[in-house]
């Protein structure tokens, strides 16, 4: 039988030791086991739950006399924040790439859920990534009510969410977030430029004479570029 | 009801599933890949239209189009980048249409019955 007494004290403590170090060694693998299986089963779960969220959504969008049905299927499927997360990605991705009936479909279910409020609570996040992320969701789902909060993000200390700030500004605020700019922003980098044309083109507005007068003459160089190419294009003259 | 063979493309599973079933629900029969090479793939058994993302893995949609345009096919390109240089290349390259997004599936549907209308009717080159 093995008596641990029988040895000398020192080889007591090495023995001690190097159990610990094998005890240590079999939680650590057992951890990585059982975080590894739990995150494979997550894994199936969502991807089984996206399956069925697309199916019902597609239907929803197809069946628009159905539709009272699927809401309410998609209401029992819905459940938690990560469903609601994923929920949302899914709307975000219709409004950006479907128009008319659909597109209006989409954002119909993004209220329903209220969607709009994980959006602009992710404005106050300590993490930029994810004040990026709301700026872009309330953009492309073009939620007027909540300029006002975006606003305040062009002078925010990350570049990211300055830039996102600015071009959701045009994006939502339109002629008011277009004059806004202009007496707000003093540089705009190259790609914001090129953003903000981008969704001047994707989504045109008509300004007055003398909302253009007030636009050429600006001082800011970049927003003197950016009048030259809407007047050149006739983008948004009337 | 029609049964005509259409082959979509497109990499975005959401955008696939509901423009598989939009066009399904005027009775096409719809095969959808994820890719230019499936889309190549696919070409063999012959569609009566192909519905492709401008931007596909492994081979463009413009790509495709010289393809399609050897075996007749009628294509239908999609694109997010309405840039008229680019419109301009697709139907150089033989596009039968070019959709912008965003889009309506509805516009989709009534662009490929007119297309396949004008293919039956023998117009369409």
């Amino acid at each position: 039988m093995f008596d641990i007494t029988d040895y000398p004290i020192i080889d007591q403590w090495i023995i001690y030791l190097i159990g610990l170090v094998i005890l240590c060694l079999i939680i650590t693998i057992g951890s990585i086991f059982i975080y590894r299986f739990r995150y494979i089963l997550f894994d199936r779960k969502q991807q089984k739950f996206r399956s069925t969220l697309l199916s019902l959504l597609s239907t929803f969008l197809n069946y628009p006399e159905k539709s009272e049905k699927y809401k309410k299927q998609l209401q029992q499927l819905v459940k938690n924040n990560w469903q609601r997360e994923m929920l949302l990605d899914e709307l975000v991705q219709m409004c950006y790439s479907f128009s008319g009936v659909y597109e209006e479909r989409s954002k119909e279910l993004y209220y329903h859920f209220g969607l709009d409020k994980i959006s602009i609570k992710k404005l106050n996040s300590s993490f930029t990534h994810r004040i990026v992320e709301g700026i872009i969701e309330l953009s492309i789902v073009g939620d007027k009510s909540a300029y006002s909060s975006i606003v305040p993000l062009v002078d925010h200390y990350d570049i990211r969410v300055r830039k996102q700030a600015k071009i959701a500004m045009v994006e939502i605020g339109e002629i008011k977030g277009l004059m806004e700019m202009e007496s707000r922003i003093g540089i705009m980098s190259n790609w914001t430029f090129i953003s903000i044309l981008s969704i001047l083109h994707r989504s045109p507005f008509k300004l007055n004479k003398s909302q253009l007068e007030t636009l050429k003459n600006s001082k800011n160089p970049a927003t003197r570029r950016l009048t030259h190419y809407l007047d050149k294009y006739s983008v948004t003259y009337q | 009801m029609s049964h005509q063979k259409i082959l979509l493309a497109e990499p975005n599973e959401l955008l696939r599933k509901v423009l598989t079933d939009r066009l399904r629900i005027d009775g096409y029969k719809v095969k959808s890949v994820v890719n230019g090479l499936e889309l190549i793939q696919e070409m063999d058994d012959r569609p009566d239209l192909i519905i492709t993302e401008e931007l596909l893995p492994f081979k463009s949609g413009f790509e495709i189009l010289e393809l399609a345009k050897e075996k007749k096919i009628p294509v239908i390109i999609i694109s997010d980048a309405d840039l008229e240089s680019k419109i301009l290349e697709a139907f150089r390259l033989g596009a039968s249409d070019f959709i912008d997004k965003p889009f309506s599936p509805n516009e989709v549907v009534a662009r490929t019955k007119n297309i396949l209308l004008r293919l039956n009717d023998g117009s369409h080159v």
